[in-house]
C-alpha cells in the first residue's frame, strides 16, 4: 500500500517502476511542501526493499524499520542540525559516496534520500554528479526539493523529474472529511488554507497551535490596519527581528497577508464564494467597502515586491518598514 | 536474560567484536553491542555495516534473552572491574550487572532493531592456515588506497583457485602481489574484493589460532564471511566470526603491469637496505619523498653496492650505502620513500631483490627464498 494520498500520477508511476523492475537509478521529487515527497520516498524505500508480493506492505520488519528510520540500507541525508550547517556538506556526500560502494547490507536495495536536496552546497552538489550519473547497482538515490530552482542543471538533468503538484482544493476538502473524520466546517477552511498541500491541511487537523498561530497573527493583521504609524514602525522593526531567526515564520505572516489582500479583492470583486479565510468572512465584507479595487492591487503588489526582496537579501526592516507604511 | 561468566572472558569478547563497532554512524544502534544467549553461550556481535564480528564464548545460562546496551560504555565498565564472576540480567530495557561487590544498570535498545547480522550460509567455502592468512594479509593490505575516488582500490583483490589464493592491493603508484597456499584446494574459483579496512580487523583476530580459518561467500556475492574456530578466551576456545561487505566493481587486471624482464638485479640485505631507506627518507620529507636508488656494479670479484640518496634544497643531503650482489648493468631508479620503507618492513626473508630496467619504468622487489610475494612500485622522474 503506498500511502501518499492524491498524488496518483506519482504513485501510479512508482508502482509500475516497482513491479517491473525498470526504474530509474536517481530520481527528483519535486513540489511544494506538503504535498507528500518524503512520504513517497520512503515508501519507494520500503517497496525496494520489501519481500511481500504487495509491495510496500508496510508490515513486514523491514518496511517497519525503514519508516522508523532504522533501516540499515536506506539512509536519509539532511542538514546536519548539530554542526549548525546551513547546506548539506561535502563530506555528508563522501560519506554517503563510500557507503554507496559497498553492497546493501540485509536488503535489495540501498536507498539515499536527501531531504531539502536543495541545501547541498555547490561542492556538494559537484561531487554527486558522479554517483547520480552512474552509481553502482543497487543503489538508488532520491532527491527531494521544493525549490528545485535552487538545484544546480546538471544534478537535475541526471535524475527522473517526478513532479508532485499540490492538489485541487476539493480534493483535499473531500480527503480532510472521507479519510480524516474533520467536521466539514473544518473540511472547508482547512482545505482552503492548505492550498492543496495536503500534508500541511492533515497536521493542522491534528495540530490545532497551527490554526492558533493564524488567528494571532490575523488578529495582528487587523490591528495594523488601524494602527498609529509608531505601532505600524514597531511592528515591522520586531517582524525584521524575527526574520534574522526564522525566515520562514516572516514567509508565513507575508503568505497569509497575501491570502487576506486577495480575499479581501474577491470581495470588493463580487467573488466572495472563493476566498480562503472562510472563518473571517464578515470582517472581510467589512473591510472592503472601505477600499478599493487599485487601492487593493497595489497592496498585493506591493507585497510581493517585498516577498521578492526578502528572497534577495535586502534589508528586511527596511522592506517590512517600506511595507508597513503603504499598507493602506 | 540470566547468565553468569568471567569477568576476563567478557572483557576479552568484547575487545573482540568492539573493533566492529561503529564510530561515525548514521543509524544510532551500531553503536551498540548485542548480547544475546544462544546454545547455552553467550553471543555478542557488532556491527557498522561494513564489518560485523560476533563472538560466542561459554557461560552458564540460566534465562534465555536478547538485549543491546552501549558497546563503549560497556566496554569501560567490564574493564574497569576486578577479575571473577560477573552476572548480567535482564531487566526491561536493561542490563543489570553485578561483579564483587559493583553493580550497575546500562539501559538499551532493543535486540530486534539490531541489524541482523548477514548470513552468509554454506556456499563457496574454503579453508586457509591462518599464519598463511595473517602474512597474506600484512604484506598486501598497506598498499590499498585510502581516498575513495575509486572503491575498488580501497580494496583487496582475492583470488581463491586450486590451491592457492592471490591477494593484491594497489592504489596506483604501487602494487603488493601475495600468493598464500590454501588448507584444502577450492572446489570452485572464486574472485572477490575485499575493503581493507576489514582485513586489518581479521589480521589482528588472527594472531594465536591453529586451526585453519573457514571462508565462505554469500551466493549474491556481496558478503564473504571469516570463521575462527579457536580464540582463546579465558581457558576455554572461542568461535569468532567476521562478516564483511564485498567491494562491487572489477579490479584493474593488475597482472599486465608485471615488468616481464630486467635489466638490473640487485640481491640486497633486507635490513641493511630498509635502514638505509629510512635514512634517506629523513631528507627526502622536504623534496616530496623522493629517494635515490643507485645500482653499481662492481669492478671484477668484487660485490656490487646500492647508493641511497635524498636531497633537498633547503635541508641538505645524505648518502648511503649498502653492498648488494649485482647482476646485469648499472641504473638508477628514484621512489617515493615511504613506499619503499612500507615494502621492506613486511618482508621477513633476510635478502631481497630489486629489479630495474629504466629510471620510467617500474621497479620490483621479491623477498629471496620465497615465490610468494611481489612489490610493484612505480618510479618517480627526477633530474639525476
Amino acid at each position: 500500500m503506498w500511502q501518499v494520498i492524491g498524488q496518483q500520477k506519482a504513485v501510479m508511476l512508482m508502482d509500475r517502476s516497482v513491479k517491473t523492475g525498470q526504474f530509474a537509478h536517481a530520481f527528483l521529487f519535486t513540489g511544494p511542501p506538503h504535498t507528500g515527497k518524503m512520504t513517497l520516498a520512503r515508501n519507494l524505500a520500503q517497496a525496494l526493499n520489501c519481500g511481500s508480493d504487495n509491495r510496500p506492505c508496510n508490515e513486514c520488519s523491514s518496511c517497519r524499520r525503514v519508516a522508523a528510520g532504522k533501516h540499515p540500507d536506506v539512509q536519509v541525508l539532511q542538514l546536519n542540525l548539530e554542526d549548525r550547517k546551513k547546506v548539506i556538506t561535502i563530506e555528508q556526500v563522501e560519506n554517503m559516496q563510500s557507503n554507496a560502494s559497498l553492497p546493501p547490507y540485509e536488503g535489495k536495495y540501498k536507498v539515499f534520500i536527501f531531504e531539502d536536496a536543495d541545501k547541498l552546497s555547490h561542492d556538494a552538489a559537484n561531487r554527486l554528479l558522479k554517483t547520480l550519473e552512474e552509481p553502482m547497482p543497487q543503489v538508488v538515490i532520491i532527491l527531494v526539493t521544493s525549490r528545485e530552482s535552487d538545484l544546480l542543471p546538471t544534478v537535475i538533468s541526471r535524475c527522473q523529474r517526478i513532479e508532485m503538484p499540490p492538489l485541487p482544493i476539493a480534493v483535499v476538502e473531500e480527503i480532510l472529511a472521507d479519510k480524516y473524520g474533520a467536521p466539514p466546517e473544518d473540511a472547508a477552511l482547512l482545505s482552503r488554507l492548505s492550498r492543496g498541500r495536503l500534508g500541511w491541511a492533515i497536521s493542522a487537523l491534528q495540530d490545532r497551535s497551527l490554526l492558533e498561530t493564524r488567528q494571532s497573527r490575523i488578529g495582528d493583521l487587523l490591528e495594523m490596519r488601524s494602527a498609529s504609524i509608531t505601532k505600524r514602525l514597531s511592528y515591522a522593526s520586531d517582524l525584521a527581528s524575527r526574520f534574522g531567526k526564522s525566515r520562514e515564520e516572516v514567509d508565513d505572516i507575508m503568505e497569509l497577508w497575501l491570502r487576506w489582500w486577495n480575499d479581501l479583492l474577491l470581495v470588493s470583486a463580487g467573488n466572495a464564494d472563493r476566498i480562503v479565510n472562510l472563518d473571517h468572512e464578515s470582517e472581510l465584507a467589512e473591510q472592503a467597502q472601505n477600499l478599493t479595487i487599485p487601492q487593493l492591487t497595489r497592496a498585493l503588489r506591493d507585497l510581493q515586491e517585498a516577498g521578492r526582496q526578502l528572497e534577495q537579501n535586502v534589508n528586511p526592516r527596511l522592506v517590512l518598514e517600506v511595507l508597513m507604511l503603504s499598507m493602506p | 536474560m540470566k547468565v553468569s561468566c568471567l569477568q576476563e572472558n567478557l572483557n576479552k569478547a568484547l575487545g573482540i567484536v568492539g573493533r566492529a563497532v561503529a564510530s561515525r554512524t548514521t543509524l544510532p544502534i551500531t553503536n551498540n553491542v548485542l548480547i544475546a544467549t544462544e546454545d547455552s553461550k553467550l553471543k555478542l556481535s557488532a556491527t557498522n555495516l561494513e564489518i560485523a564480528i560476533t563472538c560466542w564464548f561459554g557461560t552458564v545460562v540460566e534465562e534465555e534473552g536478547a538485549i543491546t546496551v552501549p558497546a563503549r560504555l560497556l566496554n569501560e565498565f567490564v574493564s574497569s572491574l576486578p577479575s571473577g564472576r560477573i552476572d548480567l540480567k535482564l531487566t526491561d530495557h536493561s542490563l543489570h550487572l553485578e561483579c564483587a561487590r559493583v553493580e550497575a544498570n546500562i539501559s538499551g535498545l532493543d535486540a530486534e532493531d539490531f541489524p541482523p547480522i548477514p548470513e552468509v550460509g554454506d556456499g563457496l567455502t574454503y579453508e586457509i592456515a591462518p599464519e598463511d592468512l595473517r602474512l597474506a594479509i600484512n604484506q598486501v593490505v598497506f598498499a590499498t588506497a585510502t581516498e575513495d575516488t575509486r572503491p575498488v582500490l580501497t580494496g583487496v583483490s582475492a583470488e581463491l583457485e586450486g590451491d592457492t589464493m592471490t591477494m593484491a592491493a594497489a592504489d596506483g603508484f604501487r602494487l603488493a602481489i601475495h600468493k598464500a597456499p590454501l588448507a584444502t584446494p577450492a572446489k570452485e574459483k572464486l574472485e572477490v574484493i575485499i575493503p581493507g579496512r576489514s582485513l586489518t580487523e581479521l589480521g589482528r583476530l588472527l594472531a594465536e589460532q591453529e586451526e585453519p580459518v573457514l571462508i565462505a561467500v554469500s551466493p549474491t556475492k556481496s558478503q564473504i564471511l571469516f570463521r575462527l574456530n579457536d580464540v582463546t578466551i579465558g581457558e576455554t576456545k572461542a568461535r569468532v566470526e567476521l562478516v564483511s561487505q564485498l567491494l562491487q566493481g572489477t579490479f584493474p587486471n593488475y597482472r599486465q603491469l608485471i615488468p616481464q624482464t630486467y635489466s638490473t638485479r640487485a640481491i640486497a640485505s633486507t635490513s641493511d637496505f630498509l635502514r638505509a631507506t629510512r635514512t634517506a627518507a629523513i631528507f627526502a620529507r622536504d623534496g616530496s619523498g623522493i629517494v635515490r636508488l643507485q645500482v653499481m656494479t662492481g669492478a671484477q670479484d668484487q660485490p656490487g653496492k646500492i647508493s641511497i640518496s635524498a636531497r633537498s634544497e633547503q635541508i641538505g643531503d645524505n648518502v648511503g650505502e649498502i653492498d648488494a650482489e649485482v647482476e646485469g648493468e648499472a641504473s638508477k631508479i628514484a621512489f617515493n620513500g615511504r613506499y619503499v620503507t612500507d615494502v621492506l618492513g613486511v618482508i621477513h626473508e633476510d635478502n631481497i631483490a630489486l629489479e630495474t630496467t629504466t629510471p620510467s619504468s617500474p621497479g620490483v622487489i621479491h623477498p629471496i627464498g620465497s615465490e610468494r610475494y611481489m612489490h610493484i612500485i612505480m618510479p618517480m622522474f627526477v633530474q639525476w
